[in-house]
């Protein structure tokens, strides 16, 4: 497509949105994903609820999992939230126009996204272990088979885990372009994007830390 | 460094076409692995009566399709990464080539979704004749088993693949941007993955036909436990899962690209108040695929884990519930069966207006009916779960939404009807299929009503009459809709006149095979033969001989459309800018349009209906209505 | 034709289906006899939403096909011609959305009324219970007050209301008797509850002969390979009958021996050997492997008796046993055991229990 004959239509169109086609096709697509995630939390949420049986299967095996796993995973709550924090930052210096600071809260960025995974994994370890020790469920991913809860959450967080290594390899891209000096205090609109989906994982995870680990 | 890496990939990825090959190849093979193991790990291996040429074709087929799909996913990433992509064209490639290529162009895009899913409604038909030889006399000529099978895939195919890409993948990417008057959609590249998501997603469900086992067989809806039961018997059902996970993304792409498009890429004085209908209609269907389907999506997810790994999420004995699904899948599949609509009734809102020579009547009001639809389609969901274990408190709140929703369909059609009165009005194939859509929809609107109420759908859920309603909204509706829009549309995409006596005997013949199938059908349904049944109780014989007479001569009609298609390749005559005397952008053009759709950007200072007057447009042929300089 | 004409010519059409719908008032066209006190309720509501369709459907279409004519171009309509300029019709619109709207809400409001005499999903006291469950592919049918258990048929007493609580198995199915009108999924993990009151026994003249065997039950949700095969049937008796059918089925159920019981009492572990009681008696053939053993023996050449199937050999063996004496064993020593000796439950009991071994 001749860019100049883009240009020339683009200069005779109606106001639209005010919003960039990009940022507006970014929280579009978010939408999206929010009914994504709502649908996978409320199956969690009803399965919690479990009307049919006398024993709430899915609470009998989150309480020992949960007890021990709290810290770890408040923890990683807590560094999710910082990574979200550290793109507005970074959004900010390079508005005031300020490089280095710009790379180095996304790359802080980048290192809360990697902790989280990790953590993320050492958790699953940890739910396979305890199903393990104490309700004698085969280790790991099988042990979604006998307990629901292990299912749900495995299927939960395992998704969103998704997500946020989708988001860090998007991050990797803009990282790559940050150190080319591609963006500039009045063009970081990749960095916003990024930051957009950013914002909304750190979303998903709070909601599904509360169903899952909370109440 | 990164960008010896990158110079390294895409010489290494241009160098020769074999090495694009290969590499295709090698995906395919590692995810061809990793399906088949995912698959045969619940335990089912091929049995000695089992066709391995056909499972061998069937894998693949499979192998083709995750291969076709990794590919489109690895382009897509190197196009995130700026890296120069050797395989999509460097400058646009020219002729039929184009159509097999990864082309930005809306229009090509497309045509490309146009014969796609066109070839699956002959395919999705072959079907329904299937069910229909069956259920022509009581007894089994088939297995019921492989009867399950015939009405799953004709329900998934005609839905999934013909409806929903045909209304929006195809009239929606090569009209809709020619209405608002711009040159292409916001993100050209994101509409190429689109289309090039459905066809792996396609391939996926044709390789279910060749897998041990067959294709998913718990029908469209794939309620569990049955559907997961029914993955035991082979990979056909996991294949359909997986399919249709894929062909949403498409779909959701697909939707947020036309918001975007029509909110912000609108030229000079197209208004909103001043977008043609079928925009609006797109618009909002748009909305309803970008929120609705994700939550299929998820529902997919909870399915493939259940059948793959064996999660007890459906299974009470373990702490699961089927209704999850329910609810999860009517949450979209409501809307679905709205995204097939709409755009339907976007459709005769311009042919009406065209071939009566006047203005839509009540513009407005079809506006915000069609908006109206939109946000109650996605309150009345559990109105399919009447009969389910439903919580009991829900049953009324769900009639009350869903009497309501009944309301803007009425207001719709009396709109339509204003339209006609008082025109002048040409009776071509094009105005016949809509002015059939109007009647054929008040039929299928009312057994929608009636079903609506609790008391009376206890009796009918599940039955005929469901069938009947749903293909009455569907075929009377949404494929004749599609019919309209091909008889008007064909010779703006295609360059070509379709010949209208054909067309006028492909609209009585379907007419009358279309009514002569599906009325009979209230009637069986009422009278007691229940939706899904390989045979019946004797008494149902003759309305059932009568219902497959009907489908057969529909059937055998559509071949008259293929024939008019091929026929007007061939030797139809040249189409002019404007045959038909509309008033709409896209006719503003020439047929077809040129890459960048208009010659120069337009400005916008009349109602998309005005014939008050005169556009300046190139002459038109005799036959067609004239008003020109 | 003027529009008044048109009008009218509509409102005559409409006035002839709707008496044409009074005049049929049970619609055999659509729906078939109502066989339960719902029904009624339920049909008058379908018949009310029929009245109001062809009222609408012929307005509709008459307006269209009388549009579609009229209007037609025209042969003296040169290409320039156009329809009149008009845009929308405020009151028109308002009009037209409240009428579609005013027959909704009576609809709704008919709808509600209905639903409420329906009693869905609720215990009734003073209904007779009946458990439900759906399998792959048949019924059972459990009397929780009596005990009475009924695969694949259920027998129901008229003028008695019932309770079903519907279950499913391993895959969901659904409950529906179309002459009763109501349906129930059945839900693996739920039990949903749906009353009714039977009118009249099947075989009432008032059926005119229709359902011999009863009222057909058919499975309505996707099942499987053999949904349309999941066809039950449920026989509907008279008050006299249907206490009769209770009592026999109790004295059966108190009565029903056991088939080791019967064989160990009756006396066989005396001349014959079956190891799964311990007999070891050796004057008579052995009762091991008897169920392929009285396959071969009414096979075998030299069989003398009448009996084609095995069960039925075995039933010889008792009641006759002379008909055919087994090679190499005498004969004469195992006298007949009539009726007097060995009830027809006992010898039931036993002969299932002897093909099992």
């Amino acid at each position: 497509m001749d860019i100049t004959v883009a240009r020339k239509f683009r200069a005779n169109q109606e106001p639209g949105t005010g919003i960039s086609n990009d940022k507006l096709g970014m929280w579009i697509f978010l939408a999206s994903e929010v009914i994504f995630f709502a649908a996978l939390i409320s199956v969690v949420v009803a399965l919690s609820l479990n009307p049919n049986e006398e024993v709430n299967l899915f609470r009998e095996h989150r309480e020992p999992y949960a007890r021990k796993a709290i810290i770890l995973a408040t923890t990683n709550t807590f560094v999710l939230i910082l990574s979200s924090v550290f793109v507005v930052s970074a959004i900010d210096a390079i508005q005031k126009g300020n490089q280095r600071m710009m790379k180095v809260w996304l790359w802080l960025t980048l290192i809360g996204g990697a902790a989280f995974l990790y953590n993320q994994g050492q958790e699953w370890a940890e739910l396979s272990h305890i199903l393990h020790e104490e309700f004698g469920f085969a280790e790991g991913f099988a042990g979604g088979t006998e307990s629901l809860f292990a299912a749900a959450f495995y299927t939960a967080t395992g998704f969103h885990g998704l997500h946020v290594a989708i988001g860090v390899a998007l991050l990797l891209y803009v990282l790559v372009r940050a150190h080319r000096g591609d963006f500039t205090a009045r063009r970081y609109n990749a960095i916003e994007m990024f930051g957009l989906y950013w914002h909304f994982v750190d979303l998903v995870w709070i909601i599904l830390f509360t169903i899952l680990y909370l109440i | 460094m990164a960008k010896t890496v990158r110079t390294f990939l895409s010489q290494f990825l241009g160098r020769i076409p074999t090495m694009r090959l290969g590499v295709g190849v090698v995906a395919a093979l590692v995810l061809m692995s990793l399906t088949i193991s995912i698959t045969y790990a619940q335990g089912e291996v091929p049995t000695q009566e089992q066709n391995m040429a056909g499972a061998v074709l069937g894998i693949f087929l499979a192998l083709v399709g995750l291969g076709m799909l990794t590919v489109v996913l690895i382009g897509f990433v190197l196009w995130a990464t700026q890296t120069k992509i050797p395989f999509l064209p460097q400058g646009e490639p020219q002729g039929i080539a184009r159509y097999f290529s990864f082309s930005t162009d809306h229009k090509v895009i497309g045509i490309q979704y146009f014969w796609t899913s066109f070839a699956f409604f002959i395919l999705g038909g072959i079907m329904a004749l299937l069910v229909r030889w069956e259920l022509a006399l009581p007894g089994l000529f088939f297995t019921t088993t492989q009867y399950n099978q015939f009405f799953t895939m004709h329900g998934t195919i005609m839905i999934f693949f013909f409806i929903i890409p045909m209304l929006t993948g195809a009239f929606g990417n090569y009209i809709m941007p020619l209405q608002i008057g711009t040159f292409d959609m916001a993100f050209p590249k994101l509409n190429t993955l689109s289309f090039w998501l459905l066809v792996p997603g396609g391939l996926l469900m044709l390789a279910s036909y060749f897998v041990p086992g067959g294709t998913a067989q718990a029908g469209w809806t794939a309620y569990p436990p049955l559907s997961i039961l029914a993955s035991k018997q082979g990979p056909g059902q996991l294949l359909w899962g997986i399919s249709l996970f894929i062909a949403g993304w498409s779909s959701i792409v697909g939707g947020m690209n036309f918001l975007v498009t029509i909110m912000n890429m609108r030229t000079k004085g197209m208004s909103y108040f001043r977008m043609p209908l079928f925009t609006w209609n797109i618009a909002v269907t748009a909305v309803l695929q970008v929120l609705g389907t994700a939550s299929f999506a998820a529902g997919l997810v909870l399915q493939v884990m259940a059948m793959t790994f064996d999660f007890p999420f459906f299974d009470p004995v373990r702490g699961g519930s089927p209704l999850l699904w329910q609810h999860v899948f009517w949450f979209y599949s409501h809307p679905a069966v709205y995204i097939m609509i709409l755009p339907a009734f976007g459709i005769i809102s311009e042919t009406i207006p065209v071939f009566s020579r006047k203005p839509l009547f009540g513009y407005r009001a079809l506006v915000f009916a069609t908006c109206g639809i939109g946000v109650l389609s996605f309150v009345v969901w559990a109105h399919h779960m009447f009969t389910s274990a439903l919580l009991p408190q829900l049953r009324l709140p769900f009639m009350l939404t869903t009497m309501l929703i009944a309301i803007p369909s009425g207001v719709k059609i009396f709109n339509w009807l204003g339209t006609m009165a008082f025109g002048k009005l040409t009776l071509n194939t094009s105005m016949l299929f809509s002015l059939a859509l109007v009647s054929m929809f008040v039929i299928g609107g009312i057994s929608g009503v009636m079903m609506g109420s609790i008391p009376v759908d206890i009796h009918l859920h599940d039955t005929y009459f469901v069938v009947a309603h749903i293909h009455y909204v569907l075929f009377g509706g949404s494929a004749f809709a599609i019919f309209a829009g091909i008889y008007y549309w064909f010779p703006k995409m295609f360059g070509k006149m379709l010949d209208e006596r054909m067309g006028i005997w492909h609209f009585w013949l379907s007419f009358i095979g279309f009514n002569l199938a599906f009325l009979p059908m209230h009637a069986v349904g009422a009278l007691g033969m229940p939706r899904r049944y390989a045979d019946y109780a004797p008494e149902f014989t003759e309305l059932n001989f009568v219902i497959t007479v009907g489908a057969f001569l529909l059937g055998f009609a559509q071949l008259i459309l293929v024939a008019n298609m091929a026929y007007a390749f061939a030797k139809g005559k040249q189409a002019v800018d404007n045959p038909w005397g509309a008033r709409t952008l896209e006719w503003m053009t020439s047929s077809p349009p040129p890459h960048h759709n208009f010659e120069e950007p337009l400005t916008v200072e009349h109602d998309p209906y005005d014939y008050e007057w005169n556009p300046p447009y190139k002459p038109l042929p005799e036959t067609a209505p004239a008003v020109g300089d | 034709m003027t529009l008044g004409r048109v009008l009218a010519l509509l409102s005559f059409i409409t006035a002839v289906a709707v008496a044409l719908i009074y005049l049929w008032p049970d619609m055999p066209w659509i729906l078939p006899v109502g066989a339960s006190a719902e029904a009624k309720g339920i049909d008058d509501l379908f018949r009310i939403m029929m009245v109001i369709s062809a009222a609408i459907f012929i307005f509709v279409q008459g307006f269209l096909i009388y549009f579609a004519l009229i209007f037609r171009r025209k042969p003296e309509d040169g290409p320039d011609a156009v329809g009149r300029n008009l845009h929308g019709d405020n009151r028109l619109e308002i009009a037209w959305t409240i009428a579609p709207a005013l027959i909704v809400i009576v609809l709704t409001i008919f709808s509600v009324r209905e639903l409420e005499n329906l009693r869905l999903n609720e215990t009734v006291p003073g209904a007779h219970n009946v458990d439900v469950v759906g399998y792959q592919f048949a019924w059972d049918f459990t009397h929780p007050e009596t005990g009475i258990y009924e695969p694949n048929m259920l027998t129901l007493e008229a003028g008695q209301e019932v309770t079903l609580a519907i279950t499913g198995r391993e895959v969901g199915h659904a409950f529906w008797v179309p002459e009763f009108r109501l349906k129930q999924d059945a839900t693996p993990g739920y039990i949903r509850r749906i009353t009714f009151t039977p009118i009249l026994p099947h075989n009432d003249p008032f059926f005119q002969g229709k359902y011999p065997n009863g009222f057909p039950l058919r499975c309505a949700e996707l099942c499987g390979a053999g949904h349309s095969e999941m066809v039950a049937n449920v026989r509907v008796l008279s008050s006299e009958e249907y206490a009769a059918w209770e009592a026999e089925e109790i004295v059966k159920m108190n009565s029903a021996p056991d088939g080791a019981s019967v064989y160990q009492a009756k006396g066989c572990i005396g001349c014959h050997q079956l190891d799964a009681v311990g007999a070891v008696g050796a004057v008579g053939p052995t009762h091991n492997g008897m169920g392929a053993t009285a396959e071969a023996r009414i096979a075998a050449p030299d069989y003398t008796g009448t009996a084609t199937t095995a069960e039925e050999y075995i039933i010889e063996s008792i009641r006759n046993p002379g008909a055919y004496i087994v090679p190499n064993y005498p004969a004469g020593v195992m006298q007949p055991y009539p009726p007097e000796q060995i009830n027809d439950a006992e010898l039931d009991a036993l002969v299932q229990f002897l093909l099992e071994q």
